[in-house]
């Protein structure tokens, strides 16, 4: 007997389940402008069902200074960014896992103050 | 606290060199395990010398005024006639697009070839003009992605 046909047999049978056990959450991308604050998942930024949403890294490496900015925009078109120009903060933005939480804050010069990330298997990966 | 220990590594420096030179026969160290510890490579020594606190604080006077000056990080040179007349650039365009309410994908294009010349210290005024303008709703994005 076929893989193929035990594995239907069991289904048919009700004997089959497929478990997704673990802890999962979603973090879609929230600006608060009011504290110069904003969150989210990339990978939930993503399958948003908004078509807005996102969360962007720019590096930029020029001949005289590197800089990074972050971007982020939610499900309403809000938008708020920040830039850096500090080497172990765009280390670490460069280096930044692709389905990451990341959270940023700023200065009123626009300036990242804080950048925090964070890795987690409740996170999604991204999907298409 | 930090200052505290410094003053102490210096201090135990400068005793060292002072018992080593001119009363080895009189010094007895001990080594500080966690002082090592914590400070790597640096060792620290704890001699006791016989000397009161004004001659300690005399010697550490007298090795200060030996060290050499510690220097300021040096200023970053005058920009270039080019990376200046980029920065005008620049900061024309990130006025004129405030005065006008949008930043457009094509500004940013201009942005981008403009910066590219400019120094540290441009590129941070026109990124702390623009930045909070984008923050506050001065400027609106007319497209997805990094203003920058």
């Amino acid at each position: 007997m076929s893989f193929k046909m035990v594995a239907g047999l069991l289904v048919a049978a009700g004997m089959a389940t497929v478990v997704h056990a673990g802890v999962k959450g979603t973090q879609g991308v929230v600006v608060d402008s009011t504290n110069r604050e904003a969150y989210g998942v990339m990978a939930d930024a993503r399958s948003d069902s908004s078509s807005l949403s996102r969360i962007t890294i720019v590096v930029e490496v020029a001949p005289s200074f590197t800089f990074a900015a972050v971007v982020f925009t939610d499900a309403t078109g809000n938008s708020a960014q920040c830039y850096t120009m500090n080497a172990s903060q765009i280390q670490w933005l460069a280096s930044l896992d692709n389905d990451a939480y990341i959270d940023v804050t700023w200065d009123t010069t626009g300036e990242c103050t804080t950048i925090t990330t964070e890795n987690d298997s409740a996170f999604s990966p991204k999907e298409p | 606290m930090r200052n505290a220990v410094v003053l102490a590594l210096v201090a135990g420096g400068l005793v060292a060199g002072y018992v080593a030179g001119s009363h080895g026969d009189r010094a007895r160290s001990v080594t500080t395990p966690a002082v090592v510890a914590a400070h790597g490579a640096t060792e620290t020594r704890i001699i006791h010398t016989g000397a009161d606190e004004s001659e300690l604080r005399a010697m550490i006077r007298d090795e200060l005024a030996r060290a050499p000056a510690v220097r300021a990080a040096p200023p970053e040179p005058e920009p270039s006639a080019q990376a200046q007349a980029a920065f005008e650039t620049a900061r024309s365009l990130v006025a004129s697009r405030i005065d006008a309410g949008s930043w457009r994908e094509a500004d940013r294009d201009a942005l981008r070839s403009a910066i590219a010349t400019l120094s540290h210290d441009q590129f941070e005024q026109i990124m702390s003009s623009l930045f909070p303008a984008l923050n506050d709703g001065r400027l609106k994005l007319t497209f997805r992605g990094a203003a920058v």
